[in-house]
C-alpha cells in the first residue's frame, strides 16, 4: 500500500489531532492553528513521510515537534516543559470542581501528552515511547502520574482563581 | 492503595501485561473499585469528545488542500478510472455489434440452396402402384 495523499491523511485525522491538541494546549484557536501548521507541512512535503510507523503516529510525532517550535519561538504557546518537581496547587477552602481541561492545563507536559497520546490517540505504551522517544516503563509511569494527579485534582476541587499550575504559571 | 497498585491498575486498563499476583493484590486493595471508575470517567470524558474545528478553519485548510499535489493525483485517478470504463463500455459495445453481425452472416448461411428441378405431384394417382 502506498502512501495516502494529504488530502486523505486529514480527511482521516484532522479532528483527533485537533482533540489532542486542545487537550495538550487547552486552548482551542491555538490548536486550530497548530492543526493547520501541521497539514500544511505535510501538503507541502516538507515532512518525510515514514511507512513504519502508523499514519497517525506519524502526525502525532510532527505534532510534537510543531508544538516544540511554537514553543521556542516564544509565541502563544504555554510552556509545555514545566519541571517534573513543580507543586501542585493544594485545596483551599471555597473550592470549585475542576474540570478534565482544566485539570489537564495543571500537569507536566511530559504526563499530560503522554496520558492524551493513550486516551486519545488509542496509542499503547510501546508506540507512545516510539513517538515521545522515552522508554515503555517511563510512559507507563508518566500515564500512572497524569491518572492519579488527575483524580486528586478532580475529585479534590480546587479554587480556580489564583491557581498557576505548572504550565500555566509560565503563559 | 499504594502507588505501585495503581499504577498496576493504570497499567492493566490500558490493556499492557499484568503480572497475575500483582494485578490480584492491587485489585483486592481498599480504593481500588474507586480507582477504575475514575480511570473510566476519564477515558470516557475523552472518547465522547465531540469538539471539532471552526468553519474558519475548514475555509482555511480548503485553499491548501485544494492546491495540493494529492488533489491532482485524485482527479487524475478520477480521470483514468473514467476513460477505463468508457473504453470498457465501447469494448462491450463493440463486442456486441460484431457479434451480431456475424450472427446474421450465419443466418445467410443456414439459407436452402437454390432449386435444380422441379417435382410436382398430381392428386388421385397411386404412385406405389403405377
Amino acid at each position: 500500500m502506498g502512501r495516502p495523499t494529504a488530502e486523505e491523511l486529514f480527511d482521516r485525522h484532522h479532528v483527533t489531532i485537533y482533540r489532542f491538541l486542545r487537550r495538550l494546549t487547552g486552548d482551542s484557536t491555538l490548536a486550530e492553528d497548530l492543526t493547520q501548521d501541521l497539514f500544511v507541512k505535510v501538503i507541502r512535503g516538507l515532512e518525510t513521510y515514514d511507512s513504519r510507523d502508523r499514519d497517525l503516529a506519524w502526525l502525532f510525532r510532527i505534532a510534537r515537534r510543531i508544538v516544540a517550535d511554537r514553543r521556542k519561538a516564544g509565541s502563544r504557546t504555554p510552556d509545555l516543559v514545566p519541571s517534573e518537581e513543580e507543586a501542585y496547587p493544594a485545596s483551599a477552602p471555597g473550592q470549585v470542581r475542576l474540570g478534565l481541561d482544566e485539570a489537564l492545563a495543571l500537569l507536566p507536559e511530559t504526563e499530560c501528552e503522554a496520558f492524551l497520546l493513550r486516551e486519545q490517540g488509542g496509542f499503547g505504551y510501546e508506540e507512545i515511547a516510539a513517538i515521545a522517544g522515552a522508554t515503555p516503563d517511563a510512559v507507563r509511569n508518566r500515564i500512572h502520574r497524569a491518572r492519579t494527579t488527575l483524580r486528586k485534582l478532580l475529585s479534590a476541587g480546587i479554587v480556580r482563581s489564583g491557581i498557576t499550575g505548572p504550565r500555566e504559571a509560565s503563559q | 492503595m499504594t502507588e505501585d497498585s495503581l499504577e498496576v491498575l493504570s497499567a492493566f486498563i490500558d490493556g499492557e501485561a499484568a503480572n497475575p499476583e500483582m494485578l490480584a493484590r492491587a485489585l483486592a486493595a481498599p480504593g481500588a473499585f474507586e480507582a477504575l471508575l475514575d480511570f473510566a470517567r476519564m477515558r470516557f470524558e475523552i472518547a465522547t469528545d465531540r469538539s471539532r474545528p471552526t468553519p474558519r478553519f475548514y475555509t482555511s485548510m480548503e485553499k491548501w488542500l485544494s492546491a495540493s499535489p494529492g488533489r491532482g493525483r485524485r482527479v487524475l485517478r478520477a480521470a483514468m478510472l473514467g476513460f477505463a470504463a468508457v473504453l470498457l463500455v465501447g469494448i462491450g459495445v463493440a463486442a456486441g455489434i460484431s457479434l451480431r453481425s456475424s450472427t446474421d452472416r450465419g443466418t445467410h448461411r443456414l439459407a436452402p440452396p437454390p432449386a435444380t428441378r422441379e417435382v410436382s405431384f398430381t392428386k388421385g394417382v397411386d404412385w406405389f402402384q403405377s
